[in-house]
């Protein structure tokens, strides 16, 4: 498992996990062991790579035409 | 693509919450009651399927230090598994003041152990850190 999953603990008591980048068998199954031990998902998308959007977003932080 | 989830807790690693308690620099103990006002001015809800005479009993009780009151660890009744936790949440017994709202930081010092525990169970590496704003993150790695 190359990729990281990563953990927030809120000291509020919330949880959030992270998978960035695409996930292998053995990141998926890391990450399925700790979700199934810490509890029960409530919420669960994915969402864009970080990198594309900041491509998408570096025309217009320089002023380019439109 | 990445992948965000929220998870809610289920304290059911009963090792996990007392490393839990030695974190936050309290003592856990196997007891039938815990320290409280010893009677119910109905001032906070309750845990799903229990009334107010189940207060002040429990299975497992945390002590903290700042506290005079105790927390009560007892099986939940909602059909879910695990733990809940029972306790009084009166200002003079010192426990909100220390965990905060909801004993958010017992709460978070739990996850964060039972997290570690099941990822080193399944052979991954976990390293941890803290951010200013009191929140913990754990980055899971490796492995077989």
């Amino acid at each position: 498992m190359s990729q990281i999953v990563e953990i927030t603990f809120a000291p509020d008591g919330s949880v959030e996990t992270k998978v960035k980048g695409g996930c292998g068998k053995g990141c998926k199954d890391a990450t399925k062991a700790i979700r199934e031990a810490l509890g029960q998902t409530v919420e669960d998308k994915e969402l864009p790579e970080y990198r594309q959007v900041a491509v998408a977003k570096i025309p217009l932080a320089q002023g380019g035409k439109r | 693509m990445s992948h965000v989830a929220k998870i809610e807790i289920e304290m059911k690693d009963l090792e996990a919450m007392k490393l839990a308690c030695k974190r936050l620099g309290g003592t856990f103990k196997k007891q039938s009651t815990y320290e409280w006002f010893g009677r119910s001015v109905g001032d906070y809800p309750l845990p799903d399927g229990f009334a107010a005479e189940d207060l002040g009993k429990c299975e497992y009780a945390m002590r903290f230090p700042g506290a005079s009151y105790e927390i009560g660890l007892v099986p939940r009744r909602d059909g879910r598994p695990g733990y809940t936790l029972l306790w009084d949440h009166w200002q003079s017994g010192g426990l909100e003041r220390v965990l905060g709202a909801k004993a958010g930081k017992l709460v978070q010092a739990y996850g964060i152990e039972a997290a570690k525990r099941a990822a080193r169970r399944a052979g991954h590496t976990v390293t941890e850190s803290k951010r200013a704003d009191g929140s913990v993150v754990l980055q899971v790695r490796g492995g077989r």
